[in-house]
């Protein structure tokens, strides 16, 4: 295993997490937990901090950097 | 305007139902041409390559844009905040993102340990890969302001 396997390895992991966080509350949902208790989708837990204008602002600065990463330099 | 009037509308319909046939056509014709001008501005991304003064133009424009009509909408109500454990899980895969990338940057920031943006590279050419990495970023964007009003 060379280091750049290692380093894609570690976003596989991260990604495969975040799809089973994502499984585990859809899941959650379909059992009936309630919704006080029941973990988040990806998209609730983004609506949940946009809830403020800080946390907007925060999410939408977010976005606009990854364009600026990836599509401008 | 009245009742009687087949354009009349509610002012504040947020979550009911359309009051006319123009009003059912709007989101449709509203759509039709987002996904239009999405696809013109993936297009110029496209053809247009990074560190160039078009492309940065379009990220600061596009993305300005986006941002100011996300921030014009209304906050999603109270009810929609969650406590932060539920949202905690969420929170870590964002910070081991982050950590794993700053780790690979001062590792190396090279082809043996490369950060998010170099394993993107390949895709992140002009042509078809970043035409496809533009619309993703402006289906994001897209998505952004739908959930700033629930």
């Amino acid at each position: 295993m060379t280091s750049r396997h290692l380093a894609e390895f570690g976003f596989v992991v991260i990604g495969l997490t975040a799809c089973a966080f994502q499984i585990r509350a859809i899941s959650a949902r379909r059992r009936g937990v309630a919704k006080e208790i029941a973990p988040v989708t990806m998209g609730e837990a983004v609506t949940s901090a946009m809830t403020t204008r800080a946390g907007k602002l925060v999410i939408l600065g977010w976005w606009w950097w990854l364009g600026w990463h990836f599509l401008a330099r | 305007m009245g009742p009687g009037n087949e354009d009349y509308f509610e002012p504040d319909y947020a979550g009911g139902e359309p009051q006319s046939r123009h009003d059912s056509i709007r989101p449709v014709v509203g759509a039709a041409f987002g996904v239009l001008g999405a696809v013109i501005v993936a297009l110029g991304f496209a053809v247009w390559p990074s560190l160039g003064f078009q492309s940065s133009t379009l990220v600061l424009l596009v993305g300005g844009g986006i941002t100011v009509m996300a921030m014009r909408r209304p906050l999603p109500p109270e009810s929609e905040r969650r406590q932060w454990k539920q949202w905690l899980p969420w929170l870590s895969v964002g910070l081991a993102v982050a950590l794993w990338e700053l780790a690979l940057l001062l590792l190396g920031n090279n082809d043996s340990w490369p950060p998010l943006s170099l394993l993107a590279a390949p895709v992140d050419t002009l042509g078809l890969g970043r035409f496809t990495l533009a619309l993703g970023w402006l289906a994001a964007g897209a998505w952004l302001i739908r959930r700033s009003r629930r």
